[in-house]
């Protein structure tokens, strides 16, 4: 049994709550963090039949978190509450006879909904989003196994077999996993980015073309990939002027999924006869709706094939900083202006 | 009948596509299509020869004209997709009987068309001429896409342009399945005539405060499908103001200022989504018997009463390049063309 469990943690919690006044991008930066956050010492939070407690070793920072936090995200703030929808740890305590038998088992968990978050000491869940970590999961990769991995694999598992897509942002985390994830799964992934640096790692990983939208010849390209790969679904964490030009050169029956919103711009849809007559289609994605709607074995399958990529080397997370919740406060901003990589809190 | 060996037509001056952006707007047909003296048409196996008469001039026809529909353009060949007239020549049973029917072969905006002898409407004595030369476009549509509203268990649906002949339609099935239709309209007097059809709401969109009064009263009717003609910026002010899970579905391109997509969160954490209709897609992927099914109760309803078609202009094929352009910019225009004339 694990030692006895004090009365008060370490968090960073929220200053307001609701949803922000104004229509803001959804940014995986945090500038004006002190306007939204604060480090306090908070209660132990008490656990209901069925969940668990874990002791957080590493938390994610992701885009959905900052926006969250900024209250730009599909979930209403609760102020006093602390955010984070991931993270890593030890299960120290469990309501039931489920969440008892995870007690001291290495987790990945994803806070559901209205949950004590993972930016703190302490984290709580349900029992079942926590996911015993394999031997050779990486504590790095297990703190980050849940938001970006599952979305890229339930993004790429909705591409046809065989197909093509083409992602945008793809030098991020995401960008990344997709890359493996196609290859591996014999898709064909068109990668657009914003600087030549990533192209070439891309396309190492394994994304057939990778385009850079600042190059004057980019819808050249575009249109050459376009005619070569045959892309039916345009995944968009940018949902910018691009996207809107991308989608409208894509053929027949062309899917623009939009999973993010990077660009403060907004996208026109330039060719509206394009969705009468090419049967062209707008939808978003998000993960916690594709949790909602996926059944319980399907999700544990994804689950476990994301741990065995991680578990073989497959995929790794690559940490820009691992910033001690004690510090966060300061240092939290600077290292989310770092292009590309993955910013973890340390509990330790 | 004697058949004559040519014939008035309207002919088109293109083949396949335009390159530019096009709206649905008319100012002059000459770029496109020319009266000519052509040959009429001869049926080959499988097909029906037509006397046309009445034709009818939809959106769907001027954007054809321009090469922005969905189907290639074919030079030297009449225009118009539908009409009604009487099957004079071809391998049909129908011969001398009076048809609704989409001139597949050659178009109707013409004083003969050639068709697939398959899809001819034969048509009951009470349906009139007016309605049967659109007895397809616009009443098939508005049944097919009144299919999606009943199927997605919504309260209540959104129709923009819907002083038009097509959202009459749509305001007289959702006022009959008790799903009430809320109209969009350009200007305040078609909003309180919709009403008075049926029309659970009307919202103008020109009025200073529309985006106020559009969130009020989709907020209070919770409508999740919008039929959209129009495809501007007003159908997206009208989108991002429905709720969770709404589907715009845009079936027409009436305003040429490209939509914003202002709220992108709306689509991840609302899974809100834009699709088209096009009836050709929806003819090809429909059970036939469903289609069937539908073609006869639109008949049956123009026959009863319960449906009618409001025409605004009549125009002889022979003036039809002049007469055209003002008549379609007219508001909620019904035109009909007649090769007697």
């Amino acid at each position: 049994m694990p030692a006895a469990l004090p009365e008060q943690m370490t968090a960073l919690v929220l200053r307001e709550s609701g949803f922000s006044p104004v229509s803001k991008a959804i940014t995986r930066e945090l500038s004006d963090i002190d306007t939204h956050l604060e480090l306090a010492e908070i209660p132990l939070p008490k656990l209901k039949p069925g969940q668990v407690l874990v002791r957080v070793k590493y938390a994610s920072v992701n885009p959905s978190d900052t926006s969250f936090v900024q209250g730009v995200y599909g979930q209403a703030r609760v102020k006093g509450m602390p955010p984070g929808f991931e993270g890593m740890g030890t299960v120290v305590a469990g309501e039931g006879l489920f969440a008892r038998a995870l007690l001291g088992r290495r987790v990945a968990f994803a806070v559901p909904p209205g949950g004590s978050g993972a930016w703190a000491e302490y984290a709580v869940t349900e029992a079942r989003a926590a996911i015993p970590l394999m031997k050779g999961v990486r504590d790095e990769d297990g703190a980050a196994l849940i938001v970006n991995p599952l979305t890229a694999a339930a993004m790429v598992a909705d591409v046809p077999a065989r197909g093509a897509f083409i992602a945008t942002a793809a030098a991020s985390q995401l960008g990344k996993l997709m890359a493996g994830l196609a290859k591996e799964t014999n898709r064909k992934m068109i990668g657009i980015v914003r600087r030549d640096a990533p192209i070439e790692p891309l396309k190492a990983l394994g994304a057939r073309a990778v385009l850079n939208e600042t190059d004057p010849g980019f819808d050249a390209a575009l249109a050459e990939a376009i005619e070569t790969h045959r892309p039916k679904v345009l995944l968009d964490a940018v949902a910018g002027e691009v996207a809107g030009r991308v989608h409208s050169a894509m053929g027949q029956g062309a899917r623009w999924v939009i999973y993010g919103r990077l660009a403060i711009d907004p996208p026109q849809i330039l060719a509206p006869e394009q969705l009468i007559f090419a049967q062209k289609q707008i939808e978003g994605f998000w993960l916690a709706g594709w949790f909602m709607k996926s059944s319980l074995p399907r999700m544990i399958m994804t689950i476990r094939a994301v741990q065995q990529r991680f578990a073989r080397g497959a995929w790794t997370t690559e940490i820009g900083a691992r910033v001690p919740l004690r510090e966060a406060m300061t240092r939290l901003p600077q290292a989310l202006t770092q292009p590309d990589v993955k910013t973890l809190i340390s509990m330790e | 009948m004697t058949i004559p060996a040519t014939m008035q037509a309207l002919v088109q001056l293109h083949d396949g596509y335009t390159t530019e952006p096009q709206d649905q707007r008319l100012s002059d047909m000459s770029p496109f299509v020319a009266l000519r003296e052509v040959p009429v048409p001869q049926p080959g196996p499988g097909q029906a020869l037509i006397k046309i008469a009445r034709a009818a001039a939809n959106p769907s026809d001027i954007a054809f004209i321009k090469g922005a529909y969905g189907q290639p353009r074919k030079a030297g060949i009449a225009a118009g997709f539908e009409g009604v007239g009487e099957v004079v020549a071809g391998d049909t049973p129908l011969l001398g009987k009076r048809v609704s029917f989409f001139g597949t072969g050659t178009g109707t905006w013409a004083e003969y068309s050639l068709t697939d002898a398959q899809t001819l409407i034969p048509l009951h004595d009470a349906v009139a001429d007016r309605d049967a030369a659109g007895l397809i476009v616009n009443p098939l549509t508005a049944m097919a896409m009144f299919d999606i509203v009943r199927a997605s268990g919504t309260e209540s649906f959104i129709a923009t342009a819907a002083g038009s002949q097509l959202g009459k339609f749509l305001i007289q099935l959702g006022a009959e399945h008790g799903i009430p239709c809320i109209a969009a309209v350009r200007r305040a007097e078609q909003a309180a005539a919709l009403t008075e059809m049926g029309a659970g709401a009307a919202l103008t969109i020109t009025d200073a405060d529309f985006e106020a009064e559009a969130k009020r009263v989709l907020g209070e009717m919770k409508p999740r499908i919008m039929l959209d003609a129009v495809g501007g910026p007003a159908s997206a002010t009208l989108f991002f103001a429905m709720p969770r899970k709404a589907r715009w579905i845009v079936y027409g391109r009436l305003e040429s200022t490209p939509p914003a997509l202002t709220e992108i969160g709306q689509f991840i954490f609302l899974q809100k989504q834009i699709e088209g209709f096009w009836l050709t897609s929806w003819m090809r992927e429909e059970a036939p018997e469903r289609v069937g099914a539908v073609i006869s109760e639109v008949q049956q309803r123009f026959a009863d009463g319960r449906w009618s078609t409001d025409v605004s202009a009549e125009i002889p094929l022979s003036r039809a390049m002049e007469e055209m352009p003002a008549a379609y910019s007219q508001p909620d225009s019904k035109i009909l063309i007649a090769p007697g004339g």
